[in-house]
């Protein structure tokens, strides 16, 4: 999984660079596009178009029925029996493609969301560091005795200025730092513990620079399978390590659709590829 | 091209439309920039700048001229500034003073507006839905003069003016100030959290809050209004956490979806809070946190929690979206009218150096948008603009005393490092004066041979004294006769007018100035015929001359004017019979305004609150600079919007002297 997502990392970063100083909705109208010519292919690739066609002519005989025979209540009942028959028969010839895609959006959505997901920091900016340490103690232990601060360090690089010592919460097992963007770049910062370190990235934008949009990550977590999945936009923590998570926080972000309105710019995705997809249908000769 | 293919092209030239702004229109009539200094005292300002403590008020006097504006009857600044802004006096605008009384239940409320809840509702349950909606009503009354440049073409951009909430929605840009209430519909309303044990207790302008801690973990809850969705009144609440660190003498608090860190001492910026009123309507605000102390015990100061300007729930601005633009621009920022919270003072919560750093935070914001506001005023062709500073008058109230070691609470041990504040400010001010004459010469390209620069207008509502005494109106009208209390115990009488015994009183106070007849068919108790009201207001105002302080030998009170002295009278019968002027020095007791009765009629001020201006409007004159002489010269602030329209070419504006004023400039 860690190869794939370090795959994905490059392949993204270099396809959305040369539209990171365009206005998001762009690059978010371009990979909706490509996704729904994606599904559409996987789509007639992978289902049984001969059967949605009879499902679906079937179906509109089923709303003819109920329109015909309306003053029938016995066959109006049958009538959408059937048609509640056929709507599940329907879903079912779609199961086989919805899972072909599945993995495949979950990848392109994750990778988007760490470009489009989030607003950068600016110059001034303040975040907080904030650092889950893995249990060490035998269970139970924690609540006798107040669990001691560990000896954990932060290391950042100039342009970065920790504000406050760490703060040290023992029932969450974290530790908190104030930080301070002071110059833009895509910082790295050293957490380090038990003799071990680990690098969180920091991107400060560069209000003259214009290349606004780029991968950001707010959160770097273990090697389990789901988190991998979620959050690929850094490498992941060791299984094993002293540390679970450490997070930066970014504002959420939203993108401004056509200068219409300013919407997540996963709405923006999912109903542009969707409208592409049904637009383009008959051109890639695919029943939906 | 087909339309599919059109429906393409449209759909990309609005990809890349995005984020193009649209520009700013023309508009007409010369440029005019009035700076309004809440509280800037003639004495004071003459003596800084003849010290050259303030070369750009000294450059604006060369210019133009400087002199005393006279202010108002009483010169409290909610009736002062609606004379700037109507013409007319306090019997023509109908605001007389900080509170007013309903004479039909005796119950007093704000002089400037009020908030209604909306007329009817659903009722389902324990629920109920407004069927129409809230209002606020202002009570001012007349026709703001930039209401009048409007319908003349004239943009007029009106910032943070007084007694302009609800915003009139008359002037092209307008934020509200002073009398915009926080989200409780309060003044402004602290929250204080502390560990201490038995702390609760009633203050003025707060609530504390007394919290227990386990582990190094603080749950607790912000204060929000009453669920307007309940039938039964329900407190709002959101709540936070706060994880202390005694070691690094930080704590990480959590409001919603916000996390931030903060030392002892420091300040948060604003922090966003959702109260739910049901689970898909929240009533937002915002909030600044100050953590005090986390040792020997934890102490969390929450400032008011006003609206937000993302999403105002009042009608703080014009265009409704106008608030939001300036929070995009520059920051959110305090909405509540009066942003430093001298309750923190006054009440004991803060030190002089805490206020100061709030009161700083405050101020800083208000100069920060006057940059922007600015920016945007100069992309016009002409038009007016108006910019409010609140910051020394509301420093001047609590730390007048600073410069006067003969105040009866004056410490020379915190007060004498404080001396040099006060004119310090005032340079501060100075600084903004200059910032505006040479943006706005530059703009009119003096240093090119290019036109007339803009007019820039300095004035102050009223200027400032030290309040040493103060004289319990109540007590006093008890003690000649003319009020009797149910109860002589100061301890039970609960203020409110409401230790009154109506039956067996003649006159009684009621707001900082205002002495009324206890007025048959009037009052709901009125005990005074119309045929004796005459008498009665005189042989008061004989009486009132007359009171000397025994402890001083000095005469208390030097003005006493009737509300048949006012030029105007369309407003007169919801105003005091009598407004009492005090000596400089001397001020009606807060108590005695909230409509307490006993106690003694003099007493020290020992209050924080050292410097006011509510005397005999005399001693306490405002200023008034300008670059260029008036076309119309204003003696008074009541003359100062014909002066502006003038300059506009107007001369129909209403005026106390009922044309053009004399004076100078």
């Amino acid at each position: 999984m860690s190869l794939v997502n370090d795959l994905l990392r490059v392949v993204f970063d270099a396809a959305l660079r040369p539209f990171a100083a365009l206005p998001p909705i762009v690059p978010v109208t371009l990979a909706a596009l490509a996704s729904g010519i994606f599904a559409l292919l996987v789509y007639r690739w992978t289902s049984n178009q001969e059967a949605l066609a009879a499902v679906k002519r079937r179906l509109f005989a089923h709303l003819l029925e109920v329109r015909l025979f309306n003053d029938d209540l016995r066959a109006v009942l049958a009538a959408q029996l059937r048609l509640l028959r056929e709507n599940l028969t329907y879903l079912r010839l779609n199961l086989a493609p919805l899972l072909w895609m599945i993995v495949p959006f979950i990848l392109v959505i994750a990778q988007l969301q760490f470009h489009y997901g989030y607003d950068g920091l600016e110059v001034g900016d303040r975040t907080l560091l904030v650092v889950d340490l893995a249990a060490t103690d035998p269970e139970g232990a924690a609540a006798v005795e107040p669990v001691p601060r560990p000896p954990v360090e932060l290391d950042a690089p100039p342009g970065v200025a920790v504000e406050t010592d760490g703060v040290w919460i023992p029932s969450l097992r974290q530790i908190v730092w104030r930080l301070r963007a002071e110059e833009p770049g895509d910082h790295e910062l050293t957490v380090s513990t038990g003799g071990v370190a680990f690098t969180k990235s920091l991107f400060v934008a560069d209000p003259e620079g214009g290349a606004r949009r780029v991968r950001r990550s707010p959160t770097r977590r273990r090697a389990a399978i789901l988190d991998q999945l979620l959050y690929p936009a850094e490498p992941s923590l060791p299984r094993d390590g002293p540390v679970e998570r450490i997070e930066v926080q970014y504002a959420a972000a939203s993108i401004s659709f056509f200068g219409l309105f300013d919407v997540h710019w996963l709405i923006a995705f999912l109903v542009l590829s969707i409208a592409l997809a049904f637009g383009l249908r008959k051109r890639f000769g695919v029943t939906l | 091209m087909n339309r599919r293919r059109l429906a393409t092209a449209a759909m990309l030239s609005a990809a890349l439309l995005v984020g193009c702004g649209g520009g700013v229109g023309p508009s007409e009539g010369p440029k005019v920039v009035v700076l309004g200094f809440d509280g800037l005292d003639y004495a004071l300002t003459r003596q800084l700048i003849d010290e050259g403590r303030l070369p750009n008020f000294a450059r604006l006097e060369s210019m133009g001229g400087f002199t005393r504006l006279e202010t108002t009857i009483p010169p409290h600044s909610p009736v002062a500034w609606s004379s700037f802004v109507t013409g007319m006096d306090p019997g023509g605008h109908g605001i007389f003073d900080f509170l007013h009384r309903d004479p039909e239940t005796m119950i007093p409320y704000s002089s400037t507006a009020a908030a209604s809840t909306g007329g009817r509702f659903l009722e389902v349950g324990r629920w109920q839905f407004p069927l129409t909606g809230g209002d606020y009503e202002q009570f001012r009354h007349g026709t703001p003069f930039w209401e009048v440049l409007e319908e003349h073409g004239v943009r007029t951009t009106v910032i943070r003016m007084p007694a302009n909430f609800p915003v009139s929605g008359t002037a092209s840009r307008e934020l509200s100030g002073m009398g915009t209430s926080d989200i409780q519909g309060t003044d402004g309303t602290f929250t204080f959290y502390t560990s201490e044990l038995f702390a609760d207790r009633e203050i003025s302008g707060g609530d504390i809050v007394e919290l227990d801690i386990y582990d190094n973990v603080v749950e607790a809850e912000l204060l929000g209004p009453d669920n307007p969705l309940l039938r039964a009144p329900e407190q709002l609440t959101a709540p936070f956490t706060a994880w202390l660190d005694p070691e690094t003498q930080s704590a990480k608090i959590e409001l919603g979806d916000q996390q931030i860190v903060l030392r002892v001492g420091e300040w948060s910026d604003w922090l966003a809070v959702e109260f739910e009123m049901m689970p898909t309507q929240h009533l937002r605000g915002i909030c600044r946190m100050y953590l005090r102390a986390l040792e020997p015990e934890f102490e969390l100061y929450v400032s008011p929690i006003d609206h937000d300007p993302m999403a105002p729930a009042a009608p703080i601005s014009t265009p409704p979206d106008f608030a939001a633009e300036l929070a995009e621009a520059v920051d959110r920022f305090y909405t509540e009218g009066m942003p430093e919270d001298t309750k923190t003072l006054t009440e004991g919560v803060f030190t002089p150096e805490e206020f100061l750093a709030q009161a700083k935070i405050a101020g800083d914001e208000v100069a920060e948008q006057y940059g922007y506001v600015l920016d945007r005023y100069l992309e016009q062709e002409g038009g007016f603009l108006f910019y409010y500073f609140g910051n020394v008058d509301q420093i001047g109230h609590v730390r007048w005393r600073s410069r006067d070691p003969e105040h009866p609470a004056y410490d020379p041990a915190s007060d004498a490092v404080h001396e040099d504040l006060i004119p310090t400010l005032y340079e501060g001010l100075d600084t903004i004066v200059g910032q505006t004459l040479d943006r706005l010469e530059a703009e009119a390209g003096l240093g090119d041979g290019g036109g007339e620069a803009p007019m820039v207008v300095v004035m102050s509502d009223h200027g400032f004294a030290s309040w040493r005494r103060a004289f319990h109106l109540n007590a006093w009208l008890m003690e000649k006769g003319y009020l009797t209390a149910r109860t002589a115990d100061p301890f039970a009488d609960e203020g409110f007018l409401l230790n009154v015994d109506w039956d067996k009183t003649r006159a009684y106070g009621i707001g900082f100035s205002g002495l009324y007849v206890n007025l048959r068919g009037r009052e709901r108790d009125g005990t005074v015929t119309a045929a004796e009201r005459l008498a009665l207001v005189q042989e008061l105002r004989e009486e009132l001359l007359a009171v000397v302080d025994p402890e001083t030998g000095e005469q208390a009170i030097t003005q006493v004017q009737l509300r048949e002295d006012y030029a105007f009278q369309q407003r007169t019968a919801i105003g005091p019979d009598l407004v009492v002027g005090y000596a400089k020095g001397y001020r009606g007791a807060t108590e005695s305004a909230s409509g307490e009765v006993v106690g003694e009629v003099f007493s020290d001020n020992d209050s924080a609150w050292s410097g006011d201006h509510m005397m005999d409007h005399r001693t306490v004159p405002g200023v008034l600079l300008v670059s260029r002489p008036l076309g119309r010269p204003a003696r008074g602030i009541a003359d100062l919007a014909a002066s502006i329209l003038a300059e506009y070419g107007l001369e129909e504006f209403p005026t106390l002297a009922g044309g053009a004023a004399t004076g100078s400039p």
